[in-house]
């Protein structure tokens, strides 16, 4: 399969194309001249076999002291053909590359987050601002000279507070300025309790209608892709949970695949099964602190203190598994950190027996209350040619009928394994996605039984690869040979070395697509750790989705996107 | 009541009508600062603003499980203006310090503040170029909570020290009283 599709890279891109490789996972890349690159994207894009419809990121990496020194990197798929495809694009310090941001509005934000975080400008690009960072920021911080501890310079941020007020538009033209009574800027947030964390957003307002809606980023930037080319391959996974911090174990397991992917590595079938478990009930979590959010944000408290309640039996589950309510670092590369308590499956089952009363009183509180639908229905609809060119992911893209989701068509973790359904919706507005993410909970129910049930078949013990060069060495194992306590050793202060490469590990989170694109110099720390995170792709499609609709309605679309700034931000 | 005068029966209950036992005349001598105390350590208002991880261990603590109104401080305003406490909760970037800062001047006195988790406390794991490296660069702070997140239940003993401390102008844990003696 990835031969031919190698094959056909080649033959498409003939002429435009420097080289084609497949990466570590058996993945095409391509590696294209900046002068080439607005072609070589366009061709992908309007390929019959390629069909690359969808943008999944664009980002760089640094490679100094090589010359031409940075990477621009284009990670593209195909959500008819389901195949991925990735494009290499070298690129001298100070010169820029040409935006692809006509061809995918994905690429809007990315492009500005690449030039915030390594100063690589865009050549085109519609409004090339920092994303990230505060706009008097010294240096780029993912450049790899720039020390990952170095404090700003003060006096730093002293236009945060001069663009809280009538300023917040940030350098950006206003529609109509001829009457200067007619329109006012509304700034929202960082601080409001209907964000969801720290998003803030400068919205330009006729009456009530939204005339524009500008997002600013970046209060919770935390810098964590610099952080993990400081820290080793196994303490990175400590960072990851902390981003998306609704979804802890997701993030999780999209880094230990991809880092599996560079290794070369199964892990055993228990791990899996485990893993395929852990992620439904992350699914379930993440899905009820949204619901709970969201109804309580339109007005229905109720349901906030229902799901939470729900919730915490999960994070039971949690503890009892990882010991931890919710940052666990369970999945580690190479398995999972122990095996499954033996109570745990009559946890788990006790908690399936009961969850689908539960869903029955949230919907009965929601699905066919008056109030709830007229607040969702026919707000921030999105069709599927927008959707897909904002490359929106998970339960937004399927609520506008993409019919798509990366456990069916890309199956990791023997996903191949289980039965589900997966809800499309037609409408693409709020209401469609309360109901595909209300869906989800039950096909995740159904799931996690299936796993129990598998997990039961293999042997117990076996939840972790007994290669010692990738995985810690049980505690009786220190004790009995002198080997195993090397190994012990090398482990805990080497870490894993991995060889040398790339690839890009992704999963269907609760939010949409979770990819980690992990590059290795064949060191013991990453050369580079690219995050695509689902919130922060969505979330660039919400200008469009509030367009002209009221104040109010801002607020059921947010809640909608199901957004976590610490995933946003990183 | 039918046919009892208004006028009686206010009479009969008054205060001073000939008997002075202690407790039962309705007067309580006490100092304005301890009276306070009591006031404003039973109805802490928390400003609803959350950061990071721990903002969904906040949440946790103020839902059904936990039940922060137990302790009464269920009423999370949205405004600064209208609250006595800011729970930082979470990891505190050198973007949002100006923000919070502000947000922080703009609550009345008095006014106090929980520094929740190893992030707000220290910078925790993030010592990164973004992260302030403690929430007490930029705003005082009462009570530290460590962990990552906290659980709820930790929270809430934050938030009963805090109460110690509001009643008796000081709080010192026990532990470190008897390493004083």
């Amino acid at each position: 399969m990835s031969e031919v599709l190698l094959q056909r890279l080649a033959e498409a891109l003939g002429g435009l194309a420097s080289r084609t490789y497949a990466d570590a996972a058996g993945e095409p890349v391509a590696v294209v001249e900046p002068a080439s690159l607005h072609q070589a994207a366009l061709k992908l894009r309007d390929d019959a076999e390629l069909a690359c419809d969808y943008l999944s990121f664009v980002s760089a990496q640094d490679l100094m002291p090589r010359f031409p020194r940075f990477d621009g990197v284009y990670q593209l798929y195909s959500t008819s053909k389901h195949h991925w495809l990735r494009l290499r694009v070298p690129v001298e310090d100070g010169k820029a590359l040409p935006t692809v941001s006509d061809l995918y509005r994905t690429a809007d934000w990315h492009e500005r987050e690449t030039y915030d975080l390594f100063g690589i400008p865009y050549e085109g690009h519609p409004d090339l601002r920092r994303i990230l960072l505060t706009d008097n920021w010294h240096g780029h911080p993912l450049r790899k000279e720039y020390d990952h501890r170095l404090e700003p310079v003060w006096p730093l941020g002293t236009d945060v507070l001069q663009n809280l007020a009538e300023g917040a538009m940030a350098g950006q033209e206003r529609e109509d300025t001829s009457d200067p009574t007619r329109r006012i800027v509304l700034n929202m947030g960082p601080q409001h309790p209907a964000t969801h964390g720290v998003l803030r957003l400068a919205l330009e307002l006729d009456g009530e209608n939204i005339v524009k809606c500008v997002p600013h980023l970046g209060y919770l930037h935390t810098g964590i892709e610099k952080l993990s080319e400081v820290h080793n391959w196994t303490q990175n996974i400590t960072h990851y949970p902390r981003m998306d911090y609704l979804s802890p174990m997701n993030n999780e397991l999209a880094y230990c695949l991809a880092v599996e992917k560079l290794l070369g590595v199964e892990v055993p079938l228990r791990a899996q099964y485990v893993r395929v478990l852990m992620s439904e009930l992350t699914r379930v979590i993440s899905h009820l602190v949204w619901l709970g959010t969201h109804a309580m944000d339109v007005g229905a408290m109720t349901v906030f203190l229902y799901t939470f309640a729900e919730r915490e039996k999960i994070l039971e589950m949690y503890e009892l598994i990882g010991g931890q309510r919710m940052m666990t670092s369970y999945m580690r590369i190479g398995g999972v950190k122990d095996d499954m308590p033996e109570d745990f499956p009559k946890a788990v089952r006790a908690w399936a027996n009961d969850f689908a009363k539960q869903l029955g009183i949230y919907h009965g509180l929601l699905t066919k209350n008056p109030i709830w639908r007229q607040r969702t229905m026919g707000i921030g609809a999105m069709d599927r040619e927008t959707s897909l060119s904002y490359g929106l992911s998970g339960p937004l893209a399927r609520a506008a009928g993409v019919d798509w989701d990366l456990r069916r068509d890309n199956p990791y973790s023997s996903y191949e394994e289980f039965e589900f359904d997966i809800p499309v919706e037609q409408d693409g507005d709020v209401y469609s996605r309360y109901l595909v993410r209300m869906e989800e909970m039950v096909q995740a129910q159904r799931i996690a039984l299936q796993a129990l049930d598998k997990i039961a078949q293999t042997e117990p013990g076996t939840h972790m690869r007994e290669d010692y060069k990738m995985a810690p060495v049980p505690r009786n194992g220190i004790n009995a040979s002198i080997e195993e306590l090397i190994h012990h050793f090398k482990y805990w202060t080497d870490g894993v070395w991995v060889p040398a490469g790339e690839a890009y590990g992704f999963i269907e989170a609760s939010k949409g697509e979770l990819g980690f694109f992990v590059v290795s110099d064949g060191g013991a720390r990453p050369q580079r750790v690219k995050i695509r995170g689902p919130s922060f792709v969505n979330l660039s499609a919400l200008p469009e989705m509030v367009q002209g609709h009221l104040i109010a309605d801002v607020i059921a679309v947010i809640g909608s996107i199901d957004v976590v700034l610490g995933e946003v931000d990183r | 009541m039918v046919g009892r005068q208004l006028g009686e029966a206010r009479n009969t209950s008054f205060p001073d009508s000939g008997r002075s036992l202690p407790g039962e005349s309705g007067i309580l001598v006490t100092t304005i600062n301890k009276v306070l105390g009591w006031f404003q350590a039973n109805s802490i208002w928390p400003l609803t603003s959350g950061l990071a991880c721990c903002a969904i261990e906040m949440m946790s603590a103020s839902a059904s499980r936990f039940d922060i109104a137990r302790f009464g401080s269920e009423v999370f305003r949205a405004s600064p203006r209208q609250s006595d406490l800011l729970i930082i909760s979470g990891r505190l970037s050198w973007k949002m310090a100006p923000v919070l800062r502000e947000l922080y001047d703009q609550m009345p006195f008095p006014k106090w503040v929980i520094s929740m988790g190893a992030c707000a406390s220290c910078g925790g794991l993030f010592t990164t170029y973004a992260i302030v490296h403690g929430a007490d660069h930029i705003v005082p702070v009462d009570i530290y909570i460590p962990g990552c997140p906290p659980r709820p239940e930790a929270l809430l003993d934050a938030l009963v020290k805090l109460q110690k401390k509001i009643k008796t102008g000081t709080y010192v844990s026990p532990t470190l009283k008897e390493r004083r003696r």
